[in-house]
């Protein structure tokens, strides 16, 4: 093999791939990345063979090939080449990079022994616009469960069915998040690892173009024009979420998004170790109270106006949660349901159903 | 040979064959799903085994199986990503963590098969002399499905254990045979059903699916009283469960012969196996569960606080809960162990308030109920039907109002304290025998209570 490509590029994929590699150390090759060249293309491959990844990047080849050096390896040392053209070169199982100031000789392993990437048909599949896809991955997978006890709760949920566009769910079973997306298809349920839905976000951050969504049974396929990634699907099957989604709510709020942002964040400074913070809504004073106390650090207290309608409430959430479900509003108004303390409050905008986050209250007084 | 032994020894022979580390990436967690006509389909754990055995081993598989059987033709491989047993080792017990204080969907626990919330086990049932012929029951039932007591009908107030109860046959049931069907479903999603499924005319869909089950549980069965169709569907799926001998479980806050607008032929079947009741807790018994239910929280709470909140809260379990949990949570806030005057204050803001009643408004009640004019009550008739419940009036002014003798016996048309002593004295002394008077004064208790409410 032996080529000429631009390093800044190669370095971004190579870095890319990196994160898709395995410290495992039973089998050396998945911990290494594979460089292919052919038709003037420089393909970047790794796999710890729940993911894979593929990346390819344009350049002048001069002789076509494979190599596999350790990830560990030609990552810092493309890393230390300043920006510009590098020449890779591949001889004896060895890879020779050259930059302007300097060569680098790097011991390859042997290519045989690289697993495949498994090919999906493209029978089933959908594409989606990045913003799409990425708005919905950053929207509910902080919802997702952290624990691997439940494998379906630490996956996305994404499904689709007759009039419902396609939608994207997660909860950890304290708070459920929900966004819908502009994206129609007939019907399909398929649960996405969180870890694979939070490499997704990275790996096409740069690159924001309509995706394309291959999958069946087992596995699911991302790709654009330059990077594939495949994962694994989680098995099993996601609880019927729906039943949780209150219909009507005791008390109805609703308060500029940044006001209430500002104040449950403050007031997490002064929760206990519990992180409680407390909601508290009148309809009588239309004002929404944040406070919080705690005996070491102390004690915080706001009000804000608010259009508030029904009982008077008062609830305990963990404020962590709370923030992360005010944040991703799309609306400069958020809308808090109540149904009394003990029950979830419902967070989504004022004016819009397409994000909708449900959070559990804490035991309080 | 087995499919395993067959597995096994091709395994010893490849491993020979190919080198360590791809041996454990790749055979790690396979088996044999299936073996027919000479063809045997391997379970692989991944995509990316699958493809590497087809690929690269699959000459050096089908050899090795050859050689141990040689009809074998061909080797199919599929991917099954069962949980790893590595996986598994990694489980945490629950509820070690400091969430405990943080409140979870319940919906989401629970099984969507069986509709069984694996919390409700018999292990975390505290048996006390209130609850010990229930439970006895229930254990029996789990036990022996479908021939001790069957139906099991089990009855008591609300927040007493009856759906931990319930839902804990079922889940031993599941525990002991995962194959059997179990469905634990409340009597007012199974009206929602059957309606659901007459409007989508799939009537037969929803008889089929009630007779398939090994183990029927339906929970708070009172709320079919004046729902005609339904009655008759479960009296016929009632039916033709009971003759295959499957179980049939159910639960009722009152016993079925004191369940109003239920049909007659229902009321029988349901009292035709075992009807025990819960009562509530005694002292010893909400001592006992308070110190279960606040194991782990030793530091907010010492035995003081535990029997004063016994000795306070008296009426249900869930209510008893609720305060132990409000104490340690405003303990843990504060960062130090209540006082008793600080549990105090804070246990009569949460608990339900006592009874706060007039007196005209219990004698109104009982003329309600019992469909006679107030006035008649006080007037110089011995009829039977004003007799008694002129005294069962009395009796509850006494106990509900807290009236003197002499007030009650003036109320009613100034008769001697020692009418209004007999009274109440009759009337105690009846209720503790009499099923059907201590179910009409309950009644009559829900009327003044809801109409303070309002």
């Amino acid at each position: 093999m032996r080529l000429n490509c631009n390093k800044n590029e190669l370095y971004k994929l190579v870095s890319l791939a990196e994160r898709s590699t395995s410290k495992n150390p039973t089998l050396l090759t998945l911990s290494s990345v594979l460089l292919r060249a052919t038709k003037n293309r420089l393909a970047v491959i790794s796999t710890n063979l729940a993911v894979g990844f593929e990346g390819s990047l344009s350049a002048h080849i001069e002789e076509d090939g494979e190599v596999l050096p350790p990830a560990k390896t030609i990552l810092p040392i493309l890393y230390s080449i300043p920006d510009g053209e590098v020449t890779l070169e591949s001889k004896d199982n060895n890879l020779k990079i050259t930059s302007k100031t300097s060569t680098s000789n790097i011991k390859c392993l042997a290519i045989e022994e690289f697993p495949t990437i498994p090919k999906i048909k493209k029978e089933t599949y959908f594409s989606i616009p990045w913003e799409v896809l990425a708005k919905a991955l950053k929207n509910t997978i902080p919802a997702t469960a952290t624990t691997y006890t439940k494998p379906e709760l630490a996956s996305i949920y994404v499904f689709s069915q007759g009039k419902s566009p396609l939608t994207f769910v997660a909860t950890d079973s304290f708070r459920l998040a929900e966004q819908k997306t502009e994206v129609s298809y007939p019907s399909l349920s398929l649960l996405l690892p969180q870890k694979s839905g939070q490499e997704l976000i990275k790996i096409f951050e740069d690159s924001p173009e309509e995706i394309e969504v291959v999958f069946n049974k087992n596995q699911i396929l991302f790709q654009n024009r330059n990077i594939s990634f495949l994962s694994r699907l989680t098995e099993g099957k996601f609880p019927e979420y729906q039943t949780i989604m209150p219909k009507s709510f005791e008390t109805q709020a609703v308060i500029d998004k940044d006001q209430i942002l500002g104040a449950v964040r403050a007031a997490g400074i002064f929760s206990s170790r519990l992180s409680e913070v407390t909601l508290a809504a009148d309809e009588g004073k239309g004002i929404l109270e944040v406070k919080s106390a705690s005996s070491e650090t102390g004690e915080y207290h706001a009000s804000h106006p608010a259009k508030i309608s029904g009982a008077p409430v008062e609830a305990n959430f963990n404020y962590h949660y709370l923030l992360e479900a005010i944040q991703s509003v799309p609306s400069s108004k958020v809308f808090l349901g109540f149904n009394g303390p003990q029950k979830a409050v419902l967070v989504k905008g004022a004016d819009n159903s397409d994000y909708v986050h449900l959070v559990m209250p804490m035991r309080g007084m | 040979m087995t499919n395993e032994e067959l597995w096994q020894a091709a395994l010893n022979e490849l491993e020979l064959a190919v080198s360590k580390a791809n041996f454990i990436t790749w055979f790690q967690n396979t088996s044999v799903a299936d073996r027919q006509d000479g063809v045997v389909v391997l379970k692989v754990p991944n995509a990316f085994a699958k493809e590497w055995l087809e690929y690269k081993y699959h000459k050096f598989i089908l050899k090795s199986l050859r050689g141990l059987v040689p009809e074998i033709r061909n080797v199919e491989y599929v991917i099954s990503s069962e949980i790893p047993p590595l996986l598994q080792r990694r489980r945490r017990e629950r509820g070690l963590s400091p969430q405990e204080e943080q409140l979870e969907f319940k919906e989401l626990l629970v099984d969507r098969e069986t509709n069984l919330n694996p919390r409700y086990t018999f292990d975390s049932f505290i048996v006390g002399p209130f609850n010990e012929l229930a439970h006895a029951a229930s254990v029996a039932v789990s036990k022996n499905l479908g021939q001790a007591y069957n139906p099991l009908f089990l009855y008591g107030g609300v927040g007493l254990g009856k759906t931990h109860l319930l839902q804990a046959i079922g889940n031993e049931i599941k525990k002991g045979n995962p194959r059997l069907k179990v469905l634990y479903t409340t009597s007012e999603r199974f009206t929602s059903e059957l309606v659901s499924s007459m409007q989508s005319n799939e009537a037969s869909i929803f008889k089929d699916k009630y007779r398939s089950f090994d183990l029927l549980i339906l929970d708070d069965v009172q709320f079919i009283a004046g729902k005609v169709k339904t009655q008759e569907e479960l009296f016929h799926i009632f039916n033709s469960l009971y003759e295959m001998s499957k179980q049939i479980v159910f639960s009722s806050d009152k016993p079925p012969h004191a369940i109003n607008d239920l049909e007659e032929r229902l009321k029988s079947r349901f009292a035709g196996g075992m009807v025990a009741d819960i009562g509530a807790p005694e002292y010893e018994s909400r001592l006992a569960i308070l110190r279960s239910k606040s194991a782990g929280k030793e530091n907010y709470i010492n035995q003081e606080i535990l029997e004063f909140i016994a000795s306070t809260v008296q009426k249900n379990i869930r209510e008893l809960e609720g305060a132990l949990n409000a104490v340690v949570a405003k303990s843990k806030l504060s960062d130090k162990i209540l006082s008793i005057p600080e549990v105090k204050e804070m246990l009569d803001k949460n608990t339900q308030p006592k009874r706060i009643v007039t007196a005209n408004q219990i004698i109104k009640c009982v003329a309600d109920f019992y469909d006679v004019t107030e006035g008649i009550l006080f007037e110089k008739t011995r009829k039977k039907e004003i007799v008694r419940p002129r005294q069962i009036a009395m009796y509850l002014l006494r106990e509900d109002f807290n009236g003197s003798y002499p007030y009650i016996g003036q109320r009613f048309g100034g008769r001697d304290h020692t009418t209004a002593i007999h009274a109440f004295d009759k009337i105690s002394k009846e209720v503790k025998k009499n099923g059907q008077l201590a179910e009409e004064m309950k009644r009559i208790r829900e009327l003044y209570d809801y109409s303070s409410v309002n």
